[in-house]
């Protein structure tokens, strides 16, 4: 069996190999260049990563905490304001100024 | 000293790998897409493409991942240039719209098998860079995709057809139909 074939694509690998060997410095600065951008365009979402797991763990720090320890804005509200009788029966002092009006009969309607 | 390297310096390792892996196949890459455009600019242009779809895509693919991938991305992208030329062309000439792959059904018996010629004649031709450049860069697209993949890069069957995207049968016949035309091509040039 003849090795032509193989001898015949052995020395075009080997020429084409020559060719890349051979390129000009202005090429391989080129090169250079593209395959920094392409790095480039990687790096920063890359390097942004950690920052942003660490910033998002000290807001977490603090807000958790905040927020469990912030006192409830809207609270029950207090029914005995809309009943005259034990809102009144709770604060001695209305109480005191409720009996002094009402002895001046000043009193004002319900 | 070896000591173990901290978690955090993982990423940056794997820009120094990939760089490395870059750096290494860029000149194949270049040579490439200059046999196929003939344009230095375009040329350049493929090879930036094709190295930040592999970056942006499948940096954190394995080392081992990265030729076939950007293999495949670097053919994808040379097509894509040479399809959006004879788009051009139709649109400036009106010819008529030629597939790539319709080659490929051509049967092989109907090719001249040449070796009958001086095969001492064919390998100094080979040989040649100039010349070897000038006929691989007249090939169809899609014979020089196949040569160059499989006797450049070293490329088996089917890697050929995964990174061409299409049959193996496809990638047989063209690689066959490169090696024929690329043989008279030469033999006529000694002549």
């Amino acid at each position: 069996m003849s090795s032509e074939p193989d001898d015949f694509q052995r020395q075009l690998r080997q020429t084409l190999d020559r060719s890349v060997e051979q390129l000009d410095a202005d090429t391989r600065a080129d090169l250079q260049r593209v395959r920094a951008r392409a790095l480039a365009q990687a790096a920063p979402r890359n390097r942004l990563r950690p920052a942003m797991a660490v910033a998002a763990s000290l807001v977490a720090l603090v807000l958790v905490p905040w927020l469990a320890l912030r006192e409830p804005a809207i609270t029950t509200p207090d029914l005995a304001l809309h009943d005259d009788s034990a809102y009144l029966a709770e604060d001695p002092d209305m109480l005191a100024t409720w009996d002094m009006l009402d002895a001046i009969g000043e009193v004002p309607d319900a | 000293m070896t000591a173990a390297m901290p978690s955090a310096i993982v990423p940056l390792n794997l820009d120094v790998n990939l760089d490395a892996f870059l750096a290494s196949v860029e000149g194949r890459a270049y040579r490439m897409a200059l046999l196929a455009t003939r344009e230095r600019a375009d040329a350049l242009d493929i090879v930036q493409d094709a190295m930040m779809r592999l970056v942006q895509h499948y940096r954190d693919r394995t080392s081992a991942e990265w030729p076939a991938l950007f293999q495949r991305i670097l053919q994808n992208r040379i097509l894509d240039w040479h399809r959006q030329q004879q788009r051009s062309k139709r649109w400036l000439v009106w010819l008529k719209p030629v597939n790539e792959d319709d080659e490929a059904e051509q049967a092989l018996e109907d090719i001249p098998d040449t070796r009958e010629h001086n095969p001492a004649e064919l390998l100094a031709r080979a040989a040649d860079m100039d010349t070897v450049l000038r006929v691989v860069e007249a090939l169809p697209i899609r014979q020089q995709q196949a040569f160059l993949l499989r006797a450049w890069e070293g490329l088996d069957t089917a890697a050929t057809a995964a990174a061409m995207e299409c049959s193996e049968g496809a990638v047989k016949t063209h690689y066959f139909r490169a090696l024929q035309t690329l043989r008279s091509a030469l033999q006529a040039e000694a002549a």
